[in-house]
This record gives structure tokens, sequence and C-alpha cells, in this order.
């Protein structure tokens, strides 16, 4: 990973961050394995550079960007952001990065665009989760967000953390960050981006739909049917004995910036 | 076949039992050890709790393959049944404690909504209750006082595998490749047990089993002084010869015997034995 230069955020939340061994070995990126340790031991042939993101759809100037180039044209947030899983685990990422809303502006959206939808890369020769006889998701893994929840200033698009360009198990070159939303929300190594007016699919709600809607936001008070989502393990904290269970917040704790956007939802059935 | 069977002599028996128990509990305890030292990774806690689990199913179904292996292969473990069955029990139970203790630390109400409110949780509840008669009840004075009750009991195991395999094929957000080896694994040896009686009674009906010997106890021969008779003349042979003898008498009876001293103890073993056999029938 390179070294990034970055300027401070007013979007960083004051507590205690997650070490960056943890944010690096504990990964759900099941292109690489269905082991949280998968990712960070195989994913080492991976080549995250040259990248190209395809921005298609309902957009005046459509295009192919190239991630290098982006890096360079906008300026590198560094935002620490609260980050929860929807297994119940949580930790504090420092992300740099900057605002989708940048990328979606120079694209210029139609009026008539509702949504984004957003794909992963397809490489079985360099991501071994996606070999082989044994497939754990439909692949490409496809992701979405409703415009204005794109739009958002806390919406970031990733290229690093900890001050430096994002590793392999941490969805490089370039991943989402939605950190009011489970962390699945979160689609990593990015190379398309369609502007729609159709609700669009995403990998987890396809595969079980009782269990995981399109808007996943963090709910304490909607239970995943298997576990509870009341409280969360902070990884990293407090290690083998002594409890890390934290209370989990509505909306992951950013609800003053973001529960208006969904005022008069029933968010138990738009869970 | 039958040679395939590692027998021990007689004095060393009972110390390669106290053997399996020590390494069977190693890895929780290496576990244990790595997570009170920081070195099992960014979820230690997790972590511990699913490896027991894991290891709970593992024993599970190396408790079950015993009598497959003794059927098909000719292996005999039989009397390491009992450690491989109390393991399974023991490892479920430390996976319960470090889900109470660590991982939801004590909160007990939460603990009871949570296997009130969730299949996922009461699946996993459901084996380890079902366990605990089992573990109780394994022991010489148990199958003695219980005899034909003590089979039927302990044929709960079979739900117990039900209830574990479900657990474990809940406890993720999609099924992978190695769980659904363990589990595709559980199902067989359910159907198994479920396929032995027919099995069984087909021979029967032929009237010839595997070996000729098998004749020596037939299902019709649950009547007491049958029982005796056998029960004595395994037990004239226990004196007079090494075990090897009384599996001339009968090779499936006789492994029953390994852990019987006593003609009340061998005698108690065979109503067990032939009682169970008439019920497959």
């Amino acid at each position: 990973a390179a070294a990034l230069s970055v300027i401070d955020s007013r979007y960083t939340v004051g507590e205690k961050v997650t070490p960056l061994k943890d944010v690096t070995t504990y990964n759900n990126f099941y292109e690489f394995g269905l082991d949280k340790g998968d990712p960070a031991r195989l994913s080492g042939d991976f080549k995250p550079l040259p990248w190209t993101v395809k921005v298609d759809g309902m957009v005046n100037k459509p295009g192919t960007f190239d991630v290098e180039a982006l890096m360079k044209e906008f300026p590198i947030e560094s935002r620490t952001y609260r980050m929860r899983c929807v297994e119940a685990w949580s930790m504090v990422i420092p992300w740099d990065g900057f605002p989708l809303a940048s990328l979606l502006n120079k694209v210029e959206p139609l009026g008539s665009a509702k949504y984004v939808a957003f794909e992963t890369v397809v490489r079985p020769d360099q991501m071994p989760g996606q070999k082989g006889i044994f497939q754990s998701l439909d692949w490409p893994y496809v992701e979405g967000l409703r415009l204005d929840e794109a739009r958002h200033p806390l919406t970031l698009l990733a290229v690093g953390l900890y001050g430096e360009t994002l590793q392999n198990q941490n969805g490089a070159p370039i991943r989402l960050v939605v950190p009011w939303k489970y962390g699945f929300k979160g689609i990593k190594s990015i190379v398309r981006i369609t502007l729609t007016d159709k609700e669009p699919k995403n990998t987890w709600q396809v595969t079980n739909p009782q269990e995981y809607g399109f808007y996943a936001n963090v709910n304490p008070e909607v239970d995943h049917p298997r576990w509870s989502q009341a409280t969360e393990r902070r990884i990293g904290e407090s290690g083998f004995f002594g409890a890390s269970r934290h209370p989990t917040l509505p909306f992951n704790g950013y609800a003053d910036e973001v529960a208006s956007l969904y005022s008069g939802m029933d968010l138990r059935k738009s869970f | 076949m039958a040679t395939l069977s590692i027998s021990l002599p007689k004095r060393w028996q009972s110390a390669s039992v106290w053997a399996l128990y020590t390494v069977g509990l190693l890895p929780a305890a290496w576990t244990f050890y790595l997570g009170a030292t920081d070195q099992l990774g960014a979820d230690p806690v997790k972590t511990f709790e699913l490896f027991l689990g894991l290891w709970t199913i593992r024993f599970l179904i190396l408790t079950l393959a015993v009598s497959p292996a003794r059927d098909l292969l000719g292996w005999n473990y039989l009397r390491y049944r009992r450690a491989l069955g109390l393991l399974t029990f023991y490892y479920a139970l430390m996976h319960f404690t470090v889900y109470m203790v660590l991982d939801q630390a004590l909160d007990i109400s939460m603990v009871v909504s949570d296997v009130l409110k969730r299949p996922f949780i009461m699946f996993g509840m459901a084996g380890l209750a079902f366990l605990v008669p089992l573990a109780l009840t394994s022991n010489n004075l148990s199958i003695r006082r219980l005899g034909p009750h003590w089979v039927r009991l302990h044929r709960l195991v079979y739900i117990v595998a039900a209830a574990g395999a479900v657990h474990f094929a809940l406890s993720t957000k999609v099924l992978g490749l190695e769980q659904s080896v363990y589990i595709s694994l559980l199902i067989l040896l359910i159907l198994y047990r479920s396929y032995r009686p027919i099995a069984r009674s087909l021979k029967a009906r032929n009237g010839r089993g595997r070996q000729g010997q098998q004749t020596a106890i037939q299902p019709a021969s649950c009547r007491l002084k049958r029982i005796v008779s056998i029960a004595k003349s395994a037990t004239q042979c226990r004196s007079k010869h090494p075990a090897q003898s009384i599996s001339t008498l009968n090779p499936r009876v006789s492994d029953t015997f390994a852990g019987a001293a006593t003609f009340k103890e061998v005698v108690s073993v065979c109503s067990v034995v032939a009682c169970r056999r008439r019920r497959a029938q």
C-alpha cells in the first residue's frame, strides 16, 4: 500500500480506532473465501492497478475513469467512520477517499435517474472464491443505493485507510463506504456504476430476501432473523476477557445526518 | 477385515481410552491458551466459540461413525465410543459456556430471549439439552440399571445429530464447502441408522450373516435362559483364554464384553444386546 496525501474532514467520530492489523486481517470478501482470514491470505495475486471504473446509464456524460486520475482530481479526505457488520461486530476505521457525489456530479445524472447500481470485478484467476465447483454467491457482487443516499455527503468512495492506499482484502483500489448501513452495502473493487430508474438488485437480498433488504440501514430495533442486532462486539477492543459489547445505535450513530432521508417510511418493512 | 481393528492387550485398553480423553481435550485447551494470550486474531471470542462448536460436530460424527465402521468395514472401536460421546458433550458444554460468559457477558435476559426467539439458537440448545441425559447415563452402572431402556434412551443421539446439523447450517450467512461436508456426513449417519434395522432383518431372513458364527445369537434368543448360557460360555472363554477366544463365540457380542469383568455384567450386557437385536428385527 502506497502513502496518500490526505486532508482532514469534519466527518470523523472521536472513538478509538480499530488497529490496522485487525482492519486488514478480519474481512468479509467472499470473492477470496468465506473465512474472515481468507481475504488477507488469498488476495496476493490480485492486481488492483491499473484500474478503471465505468459510469453509465441515465447520465449526460457517461465515461470510463482511471482510478489514479480520480485520486488526483478529487481531494482525498481522511474520515474516521464507525463500521457495523450485519453479523453484529463493529470497527472504527480511518478511511481515505472522496464523496461519491463528486463523481456523480462529474457525469451529470439525468432528472429521471432514481438509483445508483454498483458492480464488483469478476476475476476467477485472481479471486479464488470465484473459482471452482463451490461458489458461495452469484458473481458479480452487486449493490445499490437510492440517488439521494448516493449523493449524501457521508457516502464515500474510499481509496485508502490509515493514510495508505487500500490493500486487496479491503477492496482495492476503490470501494464504497456508507457508514449508516450494514457493512455489506460497502461494495468492494468497483468496476461499474450505473444510474437507473429502477431499484437495483443487491447480492444479499437476492441470496436471502427474508434476511437482507435493499436498505440495510443499521437498526437495533430490527433483528436479523437468526440473531439480535441490539448490541455489537467491537473488534480489537478488549481481547478474550472483559465485555466488548456496545449498544448498537440507530443508523449506526448517524441518525442526525441521515434519518430525514427515510421520513415517512416503515423501516421494519424497508429493512 | 476384522484384522484392521487394533486389538491392544487388556491392560493397555483403559489407558488408551484415557489417552483419547486427553488428546480430545487438547484442541480446546490449546485454543483457550491462544485466546487468553491474545493470539487468536481480531475476534478471539467468536473464533473460540466457533472452534468449540466445530469440534462438537467432529466428535459427534466420530461417535456416530463407530457402529457403521464396524458393520461395514469390520473396524471395532466400540470401546472408544463412550469417550467420543462424552467429548461431544464436553465440547458442546464449553461452546455454550463461551457463548454465555465471554460472548454475551452473562447477560442472562439476552441469552433467554435469544433461545426463545431464534430457531438457530433453539436447535443448538435442544441438542445440548438432549446430550445431558446421555452424558449422565454414560457409565456401566446406568447400563446395568436401565437395561434395554438404556439402548432406547441413547437413540436420542440421532435427535442431537439432527439438531446439531440444523444449528450448524444456520450459523453462517451462506453454507460453506467445509460446512456442507460435515452436514452431509451427519445426514448420512442418520440415514444409515434408519437403514440398519432393514438391512439386518433382510440378513436374518436370508438365514446367513456376514460370518457364520453370528447365528450364535438369533433375535429370538432373547429369552433369559439362552442369554445366561451365552454369558456363561463367554465368561468361561474369558477366564480361560485371552479376548480373541470370545470373539470366536460371536464377534459382535464380544465387543460389548470388553469392559465387562464379571459374569453379572456379561448377563446384563447380553440382555441389552439381545433385546436390541430383537427390536431391530
